[in-house]
């Protein structure tokens, strides 16, 4: 039930600023043909009906759905988004004030309301629809006497002024009384609406007025509808007419008007609304230029473009947590680059407390991005390089024995999957936080993402400058190294040693070179890196030069460490090498 | 007697029954089906107002004139009067309308304004 209502209120939310667009337009079209009116009505209630509705960059709705439900339900500190800031600013303070739930609550109070909520307004549109029903009932049965007089027309004693009756099969109703020289012009006007169909844009916008009864903008909306109606219909039956036969129209509503005793009041029927503003519109009424027309119609779909879309959606953006991951930051698999100069980070699904942090994927000096606490409901701006490409990392401890993904969300930002053709590596600097690098234990962990984002890292890492096996590598500073393990006899074939900053020393790189080309083969394993001169990795040739052995610490145990030597079948010069079976 | 009224198309159907009486309900009925497009029903309810107001008298099924056309319209004046349907205004369908019918002032200053209405 709160869903649901949820959805509306969003919905209601958003139709508010079409409908005070339409307000307004319809003051700027005012030398316009009052059906054009109707059109943009017609454009309001397409909004309140679709559920669904397409992004576009021209939407000046600022936010489609300002009430997010996860927010309502979960959040410490609930908050509206409207997409204006002011509005938030406004807002915002009050409703976490008066809403914040007092610690041990099982349930956000927020989300008792909104529950709440959603009863009164079901209890309302059944009010709204059964007062429908009823006053209709009520009024076939005062007119039940009425006599026919032709066609769809009726008369009868109890019409005090004429109306029409009934949406299927619709019925005019004169009063009993009526000057012949009346007759006519009350039968061109109600035969008019029906040929408008205005007892079914009518019915429409009571239904959609029984929905949205909780905004008081729905109410403006219907008011000013009905009068747009009436005064479309009498445009069309002056249209063509002279200047005495539109004054006796005039007439004719005017003491229409007056022998009304009492209201009718039956949204389904309707009756004489606002005779002197009707008056004068038919008094002054001449055809309206083409080019107002013109611009009138183009006014109607530009407001259409622009309200009946949304703003784009933001990205969802994950960041695997492997299990057991105890890293400080892990980081997002998905490249962001923001549009603009400031970007706005919310905590999106399965996120809880936590920091967030801007990894930049190419190292650039300026760039320092503290880590910043983030949660639901509180967003986090940050001022970034418009341009650049980003990782976002968080920081958040999965102790369980399952990977989880958790969310950033962001708007207004072009994404990718991670590229690593030529890049660096990232430094740390002095103020920023990094994840501390692995040194030469055993791949951190198996269960990371799948293969694909090991070849990315160790292409990655493949980049940089390699260093020989005895260079003391301070790895305190650096994350990613390229270690040049081994090399043979003819120089043809190297091994390279892969130490990244999310998987320690892991994998290596098997390189043939071929007239002076490298061919790069990757063995996705772990190996141990020492420094020492003893550890010194070898790649050898048999003693009848037919086999190449490649040693080297694969692991360690129990404090000692585990030497692997392999063969490396080379392929016949075709560039692919492999590593064969164990021995040792 | 007090001034009754009838409406229009009462007074049709009033009509109706002094022509053909005495004459049977179910005739009536007939009758108005054709004449008027009315229902059984309201033919009898019509014809129940009638006999109430002390038109007509009703005699398991036989309809007769209790006082005659002539009398009736003699003690009457002529004035057609509409009868408003009760229905009470909920405040909010105020807001559509312009609320109440106009007065008097309103209509003469509204018709001044159509008579002086110039030409295109």
């Amino acid at each position: 039930m709160d869903a649901v209502f949820i959805k509306l209120l969003n919905m209601s939310i958003a139709a508010s600023w079409l409908i005070l667009a339409v307000i307004l337009l319809r003051v700027l079209l005012w030398r316009s043909p009052k059906w054009i009116r109707c059109i943009l009505w017609g454009i309001v209630a397409v909004r309140l009906v679709c559920p669904i509705s397409i992004e576009s960059r021209f939407s000046l709705i600022p936010n489609a759905e300002p009430v997010d439900p996860a927010v309502v339900w979960y959040s410490p500190t609930p908050t509206i988004d409207s997409g204006v800031a002011v509005i938030d600013q406004a807002v915002n303070p009050v409703i976490s004030e008066s809403f914040a739930p007092t610690p041990g609550a099982s349930v956000n109070p927020l989300a008792v309301w909104m529950y709440l909520a959603g009863i009164v307004w079901a209890i309302g549109l059944v009010v709204l629809l059964g007062y429908a029903l009823f006053s209709y009932v009520r009024l076939r049965r005062n007119v039940s006497e009425a006599v026919l007089l032709r066609d769809n027309i009726w008369v009868g004693d109890s019409v005090s002024s004429p109306f029409i009756l009934g949406v299927i099969r619709p019925r005019i109703y004169l009063a009993s009384g009526m000057e012949e020289s009346q007759m006519s012009c009350i039968l061109a006007h109600e035969q008019a609406h029906l040929k408008r169909g205005d007892h079914w844009w009518k019915l429409l916008g009571y239904l959609l007025l029984s929905v949205y009864w909780f905004n008081p903008l729905s109410w403006a909306a219907y008011a000013l509808l009905c009068r747009d109606i009436e005064l479309a219909c009498d445009e069309k039956v002056v249209r063509s007419w002279e200047e005495a036969e539109k004054k006796q129209y005039s007439r004719t509503l005017v003491s229409c008007s007056m022998r009304r005793k009492r209201v009718m009041a039956c949204p389904l029927a309707f009756g004489e609304v606002g005779v002197k503003q009707r008056v004068k519109a038919v008094l002054s009424y001449r055809k309206p230029a083409f080019w107002i027309v013109l611009i009138a119609i183009v006014a109607c779909l530009v407001t259409a473009v622009c309200f009946l879309t949304n703003s784009p959606k933001p990205y969802q953006i994950r960041v695997t947590i492997p299990a057991k991951g105890t890293e400080n930051f892990y980081y997002s698999d998905e490249e962001i680059c923001p549009k603009g100069r400031t970007l706005t980070l919310y905590a999106g699904e399965g996120m809880g407390d936590g920091e967030v942090v801007l990894l930049p994927v190419e190292w650039q000096e300026e760039n320092t991005y503290k880590p910043t606490y983030i949660t639901r409901g509180m967003p986090v701006k940050m001022e970034v390089e418009k341009g650049a490409w980003f990782k976002i990392g968080v920081n958040i401890q999965n102790p369980s024995e399952e990977s989880k993904n958790v969310y950033i969300t962001v708007k207004n930002v072009d994404v990718r999957i991670a590229s690593t053709v030529g890049n660096e590596g990232w430094q740390e600097t002095e103020e920023g936080r990094s994840p501390n690098a692995e040194m030469t234990e055993a791949p951190m962990d198996s269960s990371l993402a799948p293969e694909s984002s090991e070849e990315q890292i160790i292409t990655r890492v493949l980049g940089r400058t390699a260093v020989g096996w005895s260079n003391s590598v301070n790895f305190e500073q650096d994350a990613d190294i390229l270690v040049k393990m081994a090399v043979d006899s003819t120089g043809e074939y190297e091994v390279y040693g892969i130490i990244s900053k999310e998987l320690g020393a892991y994998g290596l790189v098997l390189n043939d070179i071929i007239d002076g080309d490298d061919n790069h083969n990757y063995v996705y394993e772990p190996w141990v890196y020492t420094g020492a001169p003893q550890d010194e990795p070898k790649l050898e040739w048999s003693e009848d030069g037919d086999v190449l052995w490649f040693s080297y610490i694969a692991s360690e145990r129990d404090g000692e460490y585990v030497w692997r030597k392999c063969i490396v079948d080379c392929g016949y010069e075709t560039g692919h090498m492999e590593l064969l079976g164990k021995e040792r | 007697m007090q001034e009754i009224q009838l409406g229009v198309i009462e007074a049709r159907y009033a009509d109706m029954i002094w022509e053909r009486e005495p004459v049977t309900s179910s005739e009536l009925v007939k009758l108005t089906a054709v004449e008027f497009n009315w229902k059984r029903t309201t033919a009898h309810n019509v014809l129940r107002r009638l006999c109430d107001k002390g038109l007509f008298r009703n005699d398991n099924g036989m309809v007769t004139a209790v006082i005659s056309r002539e009398e009736f319209y003699s003690l009457q004046s002529r004035k057609y009067v509409e009868d408003s349907f009760e229905g009470s205004l909920p405040a909010f369908i105020a807001a559509f309308t312009k609320g109440k019918s106009l007065t008097e002032e309103e209509a003469e200053e509204i018709y001044q304004l159509i008579d002086r209405a110039k030409g295109v």
